[in-house]
């Protein structure tokens, strides 16, 4: 599933957006990926991550970093970084380290051709969105779709960001706090806590608080 | 999914977490007077969130033991949950994320994936089923090792076995792999079939890099008025060994 593709937003809040992941080939250098794919989280794991996970023990806001170390498993391993810079010294690294393993980053094209670009890194292609087709009315609305397509298994429920909006609102939980909470359900860890936090933050003053 | 009705307490907590929303109805007992909650089981994907979330004290919700073809719903739509009926590992393909050392997809192919019921409505096979339709009508050949594929009664045609029409899913892609001549015949289908579906759809287009970062599908989607996201997925071509470009 091409779980970090459809992400929405516009190109300024999508440029502190940069979810990864590292992954074997099946038939080709899947043996022995383990030790490598524990690398790539170690480097991630230096260069401020805002998430990291494995879809078998969660992210990291429910697994630590050090168990997620220990008991990773040979699948895809996920990171979310929040800056450019960040991402560029990560790719030089992950290049230096020479793992062979595929990486695949996404974010707003132009950003990331020039971090592969100062990295000294050459893509090798691009996947694009090509939108929502059929009954877009029964999607939940731009701002909350903002949000929830952080999670591209679909496990970040609008109900979720409408409630964490109302309590923001009513001061019972800071911007930060609800970014986390809703980083939780999304298992592999590409959720952006950071970057919900301040669309939170901006929704504030935008959505009513309803009492049910 | 369901919720014991005898044991909930009616905080409507787990509603909130669900992938669907509002698929939970508040009912109050006529007999006690007591409330709570119903999930409407023919609309529920069985994604297993509301239950992971661990909200409900009262330990209340609970997945079934589902058969065959009610399973699928799981399988699509909880990624802790393998595909077992389809005999598929994981989700779909590697797609774009593995290509610079399988070279499944080559210069002067495309892949494509319509990945029906994304983002948060779902989708039922029956409409699935449309989408594959037009496209098995241009002649495409599905790929061979993704689950939705592996629950078609004729990959020739599109057709999907008929007990798992009425299922309901998260997401199931719908994914093949085509010359890049074919992409205008393709999206054209694609728009068609769009418009009798009760669902949506996310459109994937996958493409290798020409040299200079040059995409060369970007002209075919300008001339076709196709909007283009800003964003999107990149390979950075890190994996070895490379494969060989044909
Ligand atoms: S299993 Fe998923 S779709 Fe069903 S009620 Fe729970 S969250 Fe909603
Ligand atoms: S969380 Fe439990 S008690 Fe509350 S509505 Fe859901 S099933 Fe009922």
């Amino acid at each position: 599933m091409s779980h970090t593709l459809h992400r929405q937003g516009t190109p300024a809040n999508l440029d502190n957006d940069f979810p990864m992941h590292a992954l074997p080939a099946r038939g080709f250098n899947h043996e022995g990926a383990l030790p490598k794919l524990k690398q790539f989280l170690a480097i991630a794991h230096r260069h401020n991550p805002v998430n990291l996970g494995d879809v078998k023990l969660g992210n990291k806001y429910v697994t630590a970093y050090d168990e997620l170390y220990e008991q990773l498993t040979t699948s895809s391993t996920h990171a979310v970084l929040a800056d450019k810079d960040d991402l560029t010294a990560l790719l030089a690294e992950v290049k230096a380290a020479d793992l062979g393993m595929s990486l695949t980053i996404s974010g707003l094209f132009a950003r990331l051709f020039a971090c592969c670009d100062q990295a000294g890194i050459q893509p090798h292609a691009v996947e694009h969105s090509l939108g929502v087709l059929g009954k877009t009315e029964q999607m939940p609305e731009a701002e909350i779709a903002q949000i929830t397509t952080m999670c591209g298994h679909a496990m970040v429920a609008q109900g979720l960001v409408r409630r964490l909006i109302g309590k923001v609102k009513k001061g019972e939980m800071t911007p930060a706090e609800a970014g986390i909470e809703l980083a939780k359900p999304c298992r592999c860890g590409i959720f952006n806590p950071a970057r919900a936090a301040m669309l939170i933050d901006e929704y504030c003053a935008l959505f009513t608080v309803t009492v049910r | 999914m369901r919720i014991d009705k005898d044991k909930c307490a009616g905080c409507g907590q787990c509603t909130e977490f669900c992938t669907l929303g509002r698929i939970a109805v508040c009912r109050r007992d006529p007999r006690t007077g007591k409330l709570y909650y119903e999930i409407n089981e023919d609309e529920c994907v069985d994604c297993g969130v509301c239950l992971r979330a661990g909200v409900c004290s009262a330990g209340a919700l609970y997945m079934p033991a589902y058969a065959w073809p009610r399973t699928v719903r799981s399988a699509f739509s909880d990624p802790t949950v393998e595909h077992r009926d389809t005999k598929v590992a994981g989700r779909g393909t590697e797609e774009i994320k593995t290509n610079e050392i399988t070279g499944r997809i080559k210069r002067g192919f495309v892949g494509i994936s319509c990945e029906m019921g994304r983002p948060s409505v779902g989708a039922r096979f029956y409409d699935i089923e449309k989408v594959a339709m037009a496209l098995a009508r241009l002649g495409v050949e599905f790929e061979p090792n993704n689950p939705c594929t592996r629950l078609m009664a004729d990959p020739q045609t599109g057709r999907y076995k008929a007990e798992v029409l009425n299922e309901k899913v998260l997401s199931a892609i719908i994914e093949m792999i085509i010359p890049l001549a074919q992409l205008p015949a393709v999206l054209t289908a694609i728009r068609g079939a769009a418009a009798g579906v009760d669902c949506v759809f996310c459109v994937d287009l996958i493409t290798v890099l020409e040299p200079g970062n040059a995409i060369p599908t970007l002209p075919l989607l300008q001339s076709l008025q196709w909007p283009v996201s800003p964003n999107g997925k990149m390979n950075t071509g890190l994996g070895r060994p490379l494969a060989k470009e044909g």
